[in-house]
């Protein structure tokens, strides 16, 4: 460990420039006069407005100079006749329905393609869910089966963390942890997001934010607004688009197709004969709409109690056990080539997850199958936070964790990457690189904590 | 082995500046070819650097270097905040270089020999260090490049990836460890101590 931390010391700004100076010679010099040559149309654009062949589809053109005032009245004339890039500052005002809302009420229509038992035949069924909405963070969903009859309603209080079920038929109640995470800010505020900032919950981009034109919906004119948005997964770019209500800009609904070119409307098997039987289903898309905004809403319709005469069980809370935990950062040190990471709460580096995890699975090598299995196992498991931070969370005395794993080649016996207690247990634990775990004296451990 | 190189000083870049980027922008927006042709020398090395992030072919990245700022020329007019030209230029070049990286196939580059270092021996450092660059996520991957191939300031960088300079010093004292681990430093350490 201390020789690995004088080595690394040791290495410095001039010998990593110096790896680049061997490796790809002195850095790049610009020759203007050359690009110039090369590119002679292009500095032609320099001073001139973007027209349809320079425009780079994002964004109003912003008027430069004299010509401002005129520029500004010739795209507004474009804005509403044709498809453009829409400009953040678009939506700079505050919109109804997606920001502070304090309580709303919606639709939710999910549109399900299901084969038949025999595959010759397929049909498109509307599953309907009722929301609301009350200021601060809390939701009601209410499921409704294919007559219109509710059977199951989940209240989520994303304050709290806490998520009640209740089974109208078998008149049970459960309370668990949410199943997804729930926006304190308002089931919309991701459109904002989407429209305004061109990013999603900080981690999807927006690719593209567009005016698609007007529409008749819910018996109102409205507009709509088109965010392709990158999701970050195999699905890649998804279409979602936003339906304001043009004499009000209330949002009015939203359309979230899974591909991006599915069209409810002129979908063919939307009107066959849906049978009982199905061998495959396949969800193309939601449709939000129906929304209100300020509706009245009753406190009592958003509290984690079960209603009167239902049995209510506690869901037991997810956890992670010691072996679980080591076997998680096994597989995350196999995953980064035999090496332990940083820390033990962000063990891989999600961006090669990403792309592991679109790799045919035949392709994926044993390090990465297990490292997707490892993750998938715990979010499966309702554990949407790192499974090690959980194991020290539930099962070790609070500030016995130590991590001194960073860098430590799997199977080093000799090498100690993380010790604790055990709740209950006065003697710590250490996990070695070798994925072996034993007991421990203090004088034993890297280094002495008193001191 | 590591005589010439000086010590990296932290955001002096922008002192020595006559005129802003912002300056620069609204010039070359209004027809300046002089006004580009300044922002082009200030920004190569970046364009150069963020491309390389995700090409790993320097010949390629300087390529899509200067691909970026035919596209930055066409719609300069566009950009509606001057004084993030820097950034803005960042995310052309990576869009460019990932157009690049779908037109030609993944390969290694093509080794060549230097005055310093022969062939198999540059050809064995290129792996390592591409392996070793591998290891990091992207945004870091193009701090570490900027700053030790492009030599930029902490304050450039953190202008043209928009964050601040103390995340650019931080990241590369992180980075700086992984990669000491990964290009095996020891080996090269015994090496300096040996002449070689």
């Amino acid at each position: 460990m201390e020789g690995s931390k004088d080595m690394n010391a040791s290495f410095g700004d001039e010998d990593l420039a110096q790896c680049f100076l061997e490796d790809l010679g002195k850095p790049p010099q610009p020759d203007f006069a050359a690009w110039k040559e090369k590119n002679p149309v292009a500095l032609e654009f320099l001073g001139k407005l973007p027209t349809g062949s320079n425009f780079p589809g994002r964004g109003l053109v912003k008027p430069i100079g004299l010509v401002g005032a005129f520029m500004i009245l010739a795209v507004s004339v474009l804005f509403f006749l044709w498809p453009v890039g829409l400009d953040k500052s678009a939506f700079a005002t505050s919109i109804p329905g997606i920001d502070d809302p304090i309580t709303i009420t919606w639709t939710t229509t999910f549109y399900v393609k299901a084969t038949s038992k025999d595959g010759e035949r397929s049909w498109i069924y509307p599953e309907r869910r009722l929301y609301s909405y009350r200021h601060p963070g809390q939701y009601r969903e209410t499921r409704l089966d294919m007559e219109g009859k509710p059977y199951a309603v989940e209240v989520n209080d994303s304050r709290v963390g806490r998520s009640l079920y209740i089974d109208l038929k078998e008149k049970k109640a459960l309370l668990k942890f949410p199943s997804q995470t729930y926006d304190s800010r308002g089931p919309f505020a991701w459109v904002g997001e989407a429209i305004r900032d061109r990013m999603v919950a900080k981690s999807l981009p927006v690719k593209s934010v567009s005016m698609q034109g007007k529409k008749e919906f819910e018996k109102k004119q409205v507009n709509v607004i088109r965010a392709m948005i990158d999701e970050g997964n195999a699905d890649g770019v998804q279409r979602r688009d936003f339906y304001f209500d043009e004499a009000t800009k209330n949002l009015m609904g939203i359309w979230m197709p899974n591909k991006s070119d599915f069209n409810w409307e002129a979908a063919t098997d939307k009107n066959n004969k849906p049978e009982k039987e199905f061998s495959m289903m396949i969800p193309l898309g939601s449709m939000v709409h129906e929304i209100d905004l300020n509706p009245k809403v009753e406190a009592k319709d958003f509290a984690l109690d079960p209603p009167t005469g239902f049995k209510l069980e506690k869901g037991v809370k997810p956890t992670v056990t010691e072996e679980e935990m080591i076997v998680y950062l096994g597989a995350a040190a196999k995953f980064q080539d035999g090496i332990f990471p940083d820390s033990p709460f962000a063990a891989f580096d999600s961006a090669k997850f990403l792309v592991a995890s679109k790799l045919p699975e035949g392709n994926q090598t044993f390090a990465q199958k297990e490292m997707i299995a490892q993750h998938g196992k715990f979010l499966m498991r309702e554990i949407y936070r790192s499974p090690v931070q959980q194991f020290v969370d539930d099962q070790t005395v609070a500030g016995s964790f130590h991590y001194v794993g960073s860098g430590a080649k799997i199977d080093d016996a000799r090498q100690i990457v993380c010790w604790y207690r055990l709740k209950g247990s006065s003697r710590p634990r250490a996990v070695f690189a070798d994925l072996k775990i034993k007991e421990v004296d203090s004088s034993e451990l890297p280094f002495d904590l008193k001191k | 082995m590591l005589v010439g190189l000086k010590r990296f000083p932290i955001g002096k870049g922008r002192q020595k500046l006559e005129r802003t980027d912002a300056e620069l922008v609204l010039a070359a927006a209004g027809g300046d070819q002089a006004s580009f042709g300044k922002l082009y020398e200030r920004h190569y090395k970046l364009a150069v650097g963020i491309s390389l992030a995700r090409l790993n072919d320097r010949h390629l990245a300087e390529d899509a270097a200067q691909e970026s700022f035919v596209v930055a020329c066409r719609s300069l007019v566009t950009l509606r905040n001057p004084q993030r030209f820097a950034e803005w230029l960042g995310t052309i070049c990576r869009r460019t270089a990932s157009r690049f990286q779908s037109r030609y196939p993944v390969h290694m580059a093509l080794v060549e020999e230097s005055a310093d270092l022969k062939g198999p021996k540059l050809a064995a450092l290129r792996i390592e260090l591409k392996e070793a660059l591998d290891l990091l996520d992207e945004i870091t991957r193009e701090i570490v490049i900027l700053r030790y191939f492009g030599g930029l300031s902490y304050l450039e960088i953190s202008e043209a990836l928009g964050i601040t300079p103390q995340s650019v010093h931080g990241r590369l004292q992180r980075s700086r460890i992984k990669l000491a681990k990964a290009l095996e430093v020891q080996g090269i350490q015994e090496e300096k101590k040996n002449g070689g």
